[in-house]
């Protein structure tokens, strides 16, 4: 962040509240905000110890929002406004303090993502839902103390996901200020019975039987995984060679986290899979299934470029990605 | 010779090109539109900055420092912006067309939006497929991509764009393929 003063960091949030095309999508949202008239942003001190401890702690900045009355009064607003520097670039957002004053100017948006949901429930082409579950646990649904959540600023994501986890909770805790205007950050979440639910099912009659997968739960599945890494770890050594087995093999004892599991287990299962069937027209089914959901999570398809990107997950996790591809015949780069 | 008509470009022409205008236009100086509208642009920043202060409120003991932003200002300002590039839209895209509809240039001088709106838009490897455009479609492009430029949406035409017009080459950015006018932006290191 190069250094400006306050006031023009201040001037380019809130340019970017009225920028087209979000001004326009969200224009009730940002015409009752314009209403306030005159703004006064306080800043708040950050208390936690990753911001003491950090740089960023002098680069960014957090301000509570008030209506600035006549004669010098502060009426709170309910949200705070908050400028970081994330990599080389400055992240503007507003963050509700009072997510429910502000959820109505929403909602409508969240009722486009349910109905589109309904719609992709219906064309979705592999039966097993678990599949598509995996690819987006490895990437952007995390698992937290017995739940599944997700934070995103695209609808579409929401609506895609929605389909799959039929999200218990879903709600607006702010707004991203882009140079495309205000977009909405969705929070959703779930409880994690619903990936054990698809699991079940999916070790009853869908993709996990046709494995010879028995699991009941995310936990007996992440154990299966740990029992069987070995079996992983050599399909990956056979694919990339040697220099890959130390970093695997290392993976293994960290699969009891969630964090880390969660993007292992999908790579681990394509890689068995075609280890134990080979590539035919039914894997390649489920292949699909599981990569759109990684792609459609945390990556992109550059069609003028003929590439596609996945991204996030350490050098261990990306090796993995890449010993499931080239078991598919898929040439991969990992950075 | 149509010396009436005046095309306004910042003019830092290659001699060809330079005679190929001056075939059909008369030549105004430093009064090219794209200028117009980058002094706007420069005018709106300053006086978003003006709108946000740092006072102090309150009374004795609980008196603070806050930052007070006029929202009123801001949501004019962005209004305004928004209009004055319109306008500069609105106009270029008239002159173009008159003189291509006038004086039989329309080859030369043919303005399809769409195609505009895609260059201003396009990634760097679609870029060559537009190096037959016309001066026109460049001219409205470069305005479309220099205001996202501007905006810090940093699309590659807006690049060459950005570097065009800030180095005064405006006619350079007109009479380049695309691509050309890319590569040289890039080569000059913006």
């Amino acid at each position: 962040m190069r250094p400006v003063a306050v006031e023009e960091l201040v001037a380019e949030a809130l340019r970017r509240l009225f920028l087209k095309p979000g001004a326009d999508y969200y224009r009730g949202f940002v015409e009752e905000l314009a209403k306030v008239g005159k703004l006064a942003l306080e800043p708040v001190e950050e208390k936690t110890n990753e911001e003491k401890k950090s740089k960023e702690k002098t680069e960014s900045y957090v301000f509570r929002l008030y209506r600035l009355e006549e004669g010098g009064g502060l009426k709170e607003l309910g949200m705070r406004l908050s400028i970081r520097k994330v990599g080389e670039g400055i992240v503007y957002a507003l963050e509700f303090d009072d997510v429910e004053r502000w959820l109505g100017f929403f909602k409508q948006e969240l009722e486009v993502a349910v109905k589109a949901a309904e719609v992709i429930r219906e064309r979705l082409p592999v039966e097993d839902r678990l599949p598509y579950m995996l690819g987006w646990v490895a990437s952007i649904v995390a698992i937290s103390e017995g739940r599944l959540e997700m934070s995103t600023s695209h609808l579409w994501q929401l609506a895609e996901t929605h389909a799959l986890f039929d999200w218990s909770y879903v709600t607006v805790p702010g707004v991203n200020l882009t140079l495309e205007g205000p977009k909405p950050r969705f929070y959703a979440h779930t409880p994690l019975e619903k990936l054990d639910e698809a699991i079940r099912r999916s070790a009853e009659s869908g993709w996990l039987k046709m494995l010879g997968i028995k699991a009941k739960s995310w936990k007996e599945l992440k154990q299966w995984v740990v029992e069987n890494w070995s079996g992983v770890v050599e399909a990956a050594v056979r694919r990339l060679g040697e220099e890959v087995r130390s970093v695997l093999e290392a993976l293994r004892d960290r699969l009891n986290d969630d964090k880390v599991a969660r993007k292992v287990v999908a790579p681990a299962l394509l890689l068995i899979q075609a280890e134990r069937l080979g590539v035919n027209e039914e894997t390649l089914k489920y292949f699909g299934a599981v990569i759109s959901g990684a792609i459609g999570g945390g990556g992109h398809v550059s069609a003028a470029m003929k590439k596609v990107e996945l991204a996030g997950g350490k050098r261990a996790v990306a090796l993995l990605w890449a010993a499931a591809l080239a078991a598919l015949g898929i040439k991969a780069e990992v950075r | 010779m149509i010396s009436a008509m005046e095309v306004y470009v910042n003019f830092d022409l290659p001699p060809e090109a330079e005679a190929e205008l001056r075939r059909h236009f008369s030549v105004v100086r430093g009064g090219d539109l794209s200028n117009v509208y980058r002094t706007a642009l420069r005018k709106y920043a300053e006086e978003r900055v003006k709108a946000v202060e740092r006072v102090e409120v309150g009374e004795e003991p609980f008196r603070r420092v806050v930052y007070a932003a006029d929202l009123g200002r801001l949501t004019q300002l962005a209004e305004e912006e928004g209009k004055a590039f319109e306008k500069a839209l609105e106009i270029l895209r008239k002159r173009l067309n008159e003189y291509a509809v006038g004086h039989g240039l329309r080859d030369l001088l043919d303005v399809d939006e769409d195609v505009a709106r895609r260059l201003a838009e396009t990634k760097a490897p679609e870029l060559s497929e537009f190096k037959d455009v016309s001066f026109g479609v460049k001219a409205l492009a470069a305005l479309i991509a220099y205001s996202k430029y501007a905006l810090g949406r940093r699309g590659v035409f807006g690049k060459a764009a950005w570097h065009w017009l800030e180095v005064g080459g405006s006619a350079r950015l007109l009479y380049y393929a695309p691509i050309t006018a890319y590569l040289k932006a890039e080569g000059a290191g913006w």
